[in-house]
């Protein structure tokens, strides 16, 4: 394929102010086969209005880092070594546990992967809703059950008014997600993660999700933090890109310019994962491998026994997340040799 | 035809990669290991164990323990009936004169094997008739099930008095056969639940698709995955037996005089609790404890198998 | 019954080029509510329902649609592991269910089965070694005992495994490292055909473009004619030769990869094509329709056409006469729908390019 004039990209669009920031986390875990480390060092600043995609393989520290910021990770065996979760500048793991209880409960809701798991299979889906609405906004049985379908209704579950008496194994697994964000969106948050919502689902559903995602966005304003593995999925709604690997950031970009250019052999690798129908015929360059073990992590870039740029720099020094491109575009990179990657078009 | 992709170097095909990279280089874990790390971790599994092992040798050796603990001599005196702990005889004496701690430690042996031979009985049914019930479904099933109910409806112990008072002669022997007849429909029922969410699992689905035959699913799949919980359960059956048992022999209707056991003595203690209370004192301690250990002991291990409760 | 099969009276006839699969009219219903206490045969799930295909020698056919389409249904079937409610699958021309058992366990070695799940389908108390050799010990004339080892260890640096690899216990594998492991399982007994049932879908894009390429790989090294069954058209089109589309337990459309992805006729095919996520920002906005709502229960499938319910196109038509799957005018390829969509969308560009395809 001829190298393509690169394609004239828009500026970044202007961010809110800073909404949800966090800083240099460090997770571990305390087992009996080791410390694994689920996290190491993630920072990432979520806008108001902003939509920011999470990327990484499957044990990357996507999920851990999530519960972090939600306050949900089972301690012990886990641990926060260090860092910090800021919402408008207020340092949430300083928070007591009743605090923190409230700023999840009102401020800061999540969307699960597995919506039948983290739905009560014996209580209706209404009253699962309403409950919400019962417990933060003191609302009696009958008004939470309308608004319980009044929600329903915006995450576009047809004939909400019917369906609000049924058990969430009644629903389907396309349904139940759309649960989930109902519920998410039930208080009015100003934060929003969800992790990995459509990977349970088939394509059809899961482009239904995504574009509800995105509308519900749109509509309120909220900061969404998208977590998935899959470049391809949140290609069409992500204005930024955090990716990580081995909880650490390698990449983090405007969405534009990191489909047209990775600038981390990883991203590019996860990119040309991606089956694509708008190039038929062109072989799949996978990353090779799997992810590290994360209670023996490699020295140096983690990321060097998969990469084909890797030299033997890259086995003994870390890299670290710096600069690439032009200051305005807002683009960081820890790669030893980002500006050979770059200037390959993300090829090594 | 042609493949929809330009062919490349088989090298890279094959990913030689993928092997060369790290798999998880941590001591091989599997569920029975985590749980062995757990258990070794709890006091109270080692007591458990200290105790059982401990009544195990009282039964397999009850010598021993006279000769180290008494200056018994095997003789009965009916003069000293009854007497408390003297030094020499720190039980003291039962109803016919004869060394209490001896009579204590011989009886163990009746409870130990009761527990043993009517649990290992009733998991080997109940494995079995579990098995083919959840295996094979169906008409199979039907019977089986029915079956189990039946017996689970039969009450332990009144349902072993009946029958035991129905033959009046009998020995530990058939007191074992009978108790594991009303005992297996709690284990058949665990088994047949396990063996059922087993059998439709992905990897015996694979092995049926490769033309496996029942029995090598059977054994080879359905097996070793279904029977974990139906291990734990027996083992806390064993302490439900053994207090099973005694209670028979305390109602009269278990084991005969001149056989030794606790419930026998128990039963000749009540009416003598008042003023000897040691008659009571000491085969209670040594069922108790005996019972306790192995309930406990099941506990333990059935958190350890539990992933729900890591 | 769907109609557009060949007579299925034909006593199979000596055919030069005949397909190694062949369905014919297949048909699985799972009878519901027939408890004791409620009358026998109230209803049935109509999981599949009328399904023709072939599947020649080297070839591989996709077989795609969304989840509840009864796509496994169909694959078990194939498989031998269910008996169908109506219809016939040969295999080479031997009618899988008038077999004994004898000739059954000799038709299973030439078709074997890759599982969609990676974590369930492996026994986590048996070894990788014992995992991989255990279709030879079920088939125990293939090979004697002690060439197994050996066999082994080809098959897991086949699939890109370390041999070293047959000591470990699944639990100790990544989940694309254990689907390797479930297609060397499915190797072992050198088979002619490969039944995937959605093998990439629990699996990360990193991992998953990994077994693509392998399986691409092993097909063409190995001759192996493959029904590869997924839910994502863009994963299938990267492996596929042949396309079919279900839905709702029928199939709706059939063709060539060039003809299917070219000109999607049938609604439902375009829908799904819509919903493949397309990795590059700059097409944000073009929003194209997306497919309304849920499949129908196949308990209760709609009157006339199955998709009428989602289907932007439908008329009155629609529900009175079920489209049989044939080639229409101004088509080139079978489709169910009475009314095919024009082949008007040029093929999505290459973004980079600019270029069509
Ligand atoms: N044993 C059964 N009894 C009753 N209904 C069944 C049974 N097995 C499958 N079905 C139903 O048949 C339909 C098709 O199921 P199937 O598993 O074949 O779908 P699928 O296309 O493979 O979906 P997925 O993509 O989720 O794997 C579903 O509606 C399912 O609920
Ligand atoms: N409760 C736990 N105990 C021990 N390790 C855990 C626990 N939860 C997660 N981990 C480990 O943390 C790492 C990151 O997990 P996770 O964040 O769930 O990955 P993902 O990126 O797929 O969401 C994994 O190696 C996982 O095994
Ligand atoms: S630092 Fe080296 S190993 Fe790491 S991504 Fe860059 S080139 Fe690859
Ligand atoms: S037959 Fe009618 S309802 Fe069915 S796909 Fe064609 S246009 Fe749609
Ligand atoms: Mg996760
Ligand atoms: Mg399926």
């Amino acid at each position: 394929m001829p190298a393509a004039p690169p394609p004239p990209l828009p500026e970044p669009p202007r961010p809110g102010p800073p909404l949800l920031e966090v800083d240099d986390l460090h997770v571990e875990f305390r087992t009996p086969r080791g410390t694994v480390r689920a996290v190491n060092g993630l920072g990432y600043t979520l806008h108001a209005g902003q939509t920011l995609a999470l990327l990484g393989e499957s044990g990357s520290g996507k999920s851990v880092a999530a519960l972090a910021v939600m306050g949900l990770l089972p301690t012990p065996p886990a641990r926060i070594t260090r860092g910090a979760v800021r919402l408008h500048g207020r340092d949430l793991l300083r928070l007591s546990d009743a605090e923190h209880r409230k700023v999840r409960g009102t401020r800061i809701a999540m969307v699960f992967q597995d919506a039948l798991s983290a739905l009560n299979p014996v209580l209706t889906v209404g009253h699962q809703i309403g409950e919400l609405f019962r417990v933060h906004r003191g609302l009696g049985r009958r008004q939470a059950r309308a608004r319980a379908v009044e929600l329903m209704d915006r995450v576009r579950i047809p004939a909400a008014a019917r369906r609000v008496d049924d058990y969430p194994h009644q629903f389907s697994g396309g349904m139940r997600q759309r649960v989930m964000i109902a519920m998410a969106l039930a208080l009015d948050p100003e934060v929003v993660i969800a992790d990995e919502p459509t990977t349970a689902l088939d394509v059809t559903v899961q482009a239904q999700i995504m574009r509800l995602l995105a509308e519900l966005q749109q509509e309120t304003g909220t900061g969404l933090l998208l977590i998935t593995h899959d470049l391809g999925v949140v290609a069409s709604v992500a204005d930024r890109i955090t990716v990580m690997y081995a909880g650490r950031v390698v990449e983090e970009s405007d969405a534009p310019r990191l489909y047209a250019a990775p600038a981390h052999p990883y991203t590019r690798g996860l990119l040309e994962s991606v089956p694509r129908l708008d190039r038929p015929g062109r072989r799949l360059v996978p990353v090779p491998g799997s992810p590290p073990d994360l209670a023996h992590l490699p020295t140096g870039c983690a990321f060097h026994p998969r990469c084909a740029a890797a030299r033997a720099r890259c086995a003994d020094e870390r890299p670290a997340l710096l600069p690439v491109g032009a200051a305005a575009e807002e683009r960081s990179s820890a790669c030893h040799f980002t500006d050979e990657v770059t200037a390959r078009g993300g090829r090594p | 035809m042609t493949s929809p992709h330009p062919p490349g170097p088989t090298g890279d095909l094959l990913l030689p990669a993928a092997d060369t990279d790290a798999p998880p280089q941590a001591p091989p874990a599997s569920l029975s290991r985590d749980a062995w790390q757990q258990l070794r971790a709890r006091p109270v599994v080692w007591a458990c164990l200290a105790v059982i092992a401990l009544i195990g040798l009282t039964a397999a050796a009850p010598g021993l323990f006279t000769a180290l603990f008494t200056d018994d001599d095997g003789r009965c005196e009916l003069a000293r009936s009854k007497l408390g702990p003297t030094t020499g005889h720190p039980f003291g004496y039962d109803l016919q004169g004869c060394d209490y701690l001896a009579q204590v430690v011989r009886g163990s042996r009746p409870s130990l094997l009761a527990g043993v031979a009517v649990t290992a009985g009733a998991l080997l049914v109940s494995v079995v008739l579990g098995l083919l019930a959840g295996f094979y479904g169906g008409w199979v099933d039907s019977l089986l099930s029915r079956a189990t109910e039946v017996a689970f409806g039969l009450p332990f112990v009144l349902g072993a008095t009946v029958i035991l008072v129905a033959f009046p002669r009998h020995g530990l022997g058939a007191m074992t056969l009978v108790l594991v007849a009303l005992g297996w429909s709690t284990m058949t029922r665990v088994m047949r639940s396990q063996v059922i969410a087993v059998k439709d699992a992905d990897y015996v689905r694979a092995a049926r698709m490769t033309g496996a035959r029942p029995s090598r699913l059977m054994l080879r799949h359905v097996l070793p995955n279904a029977v974990t919980p139906v291990v734990v359960v027996a083992m806390l059956n064993v302490g439900n037996v053994i207090s099973g048992e005694a209670t028979l022999d305390f109602l009269g209707v278990g084991l005969q005089y001149p056989a030794v056991s606790w419930g026998l003595q128990l039963n000749t203690a009540q009416s003598y609790f008042l003023d000897h209370p040691h008659l009571l004192a000491f085969p209670a301690l040594f069922l108790s404890a005996t019972v306790l250990s192995f309930i406990l002991l099941g506990d333990a291990v059935r958190d350890a198998y539990d992933p729900k409760l890591r | 019954m769907s109609t557009g099969a060949p007579d299925p009276t034909d006593p199979n006839p000596p055919e030069p080029d005949r397909p190694v699969l062949r369905v014919r009219g297949l048909a699985k219903h799972y009878p519901t509510g027939g408890g004791p206490f409620r009358r026998r045969g109230t209803g049935a799930v109509r999981a599949v329902d009328g399904v023709d295909l072939e599947l020649h020698r080297g070839e591989t056919l996709g077989l795609v649609g969304e989840s509840g389409c009864g796509k496994s249904t169909l694959a078990s079937v194939l498989m031998g592991a269910e008996r169908p409610s109506a219809g016939t699958v040969e295999v080479d021309g031997q009618d899988l269910f008038a077999l004994d058992r004898r000739q059954l366990r000799a038709v299973r070695r030439r078709m074997q089965m890759v599982l969609q799940d990676p974590y369930s389908s492996l026994d986590p108390r048996m070894t990788i070694g014992r995992i991989v050799a255990e279709p030879l010990a079920i088939h125990p004339e293939v090979l004697p005992r002690e060439r197994r080892p050996a066999k082994v260890a080809e098959l897991l640096r086949l699939v890109g495994l370390d041999p070293a690899h047959a000591d470990r216990y699944p639990h100790q594998l990544s989940g694309g490292q254990r689907q390797r492991v479930g297609i060397a399982r499915a190797l072992a007994l050198g088979p002619e055909l490969l039944l995937c049932d959605e093998p990439v879908s629990a699996l990360d894009v990193s991992v998953q473009a990994q077994v693509l390429n392998l399986l691409a790989d092993l097909r063409e090294r190995l001759g192996l004619a493959c029904l590869f069954i997924a839910h994502d058209l863009a994963v299938v089109q990267y492996l596929c030769d042949r396309i079919a589309v279900m839905y709702l337990g029928r199939i709706v459309e059939t063709g060539t990869r060039e003809q299917v992805y070219g000109s999607p006729y049938h609604p439902y095919t375009r829908a799904l094509l819509a919903a493949v996520p397309v990795p590059d920002p700059t097409l944000r906005g073009a929003q194209v329709a997306l497919l309304e709502g849920d499949l129908p229960s196949p308990a209760d499938p709609p009157s006339g056409c199955r998709f009428r319910t989602r289907c932007p196109q439908a008329q009155q038509r629609c529900a009175q006469e079920e489209p049989a799957l044939t080639v229409r005018p101004g088509t080139d390829h079978p489709t169910a729908c009475h009314f095919p969509l024009p082949a008007q969308v040029p093929p999505p560009r290459d973004p980079a390019t600019g270029k069509a395809p």
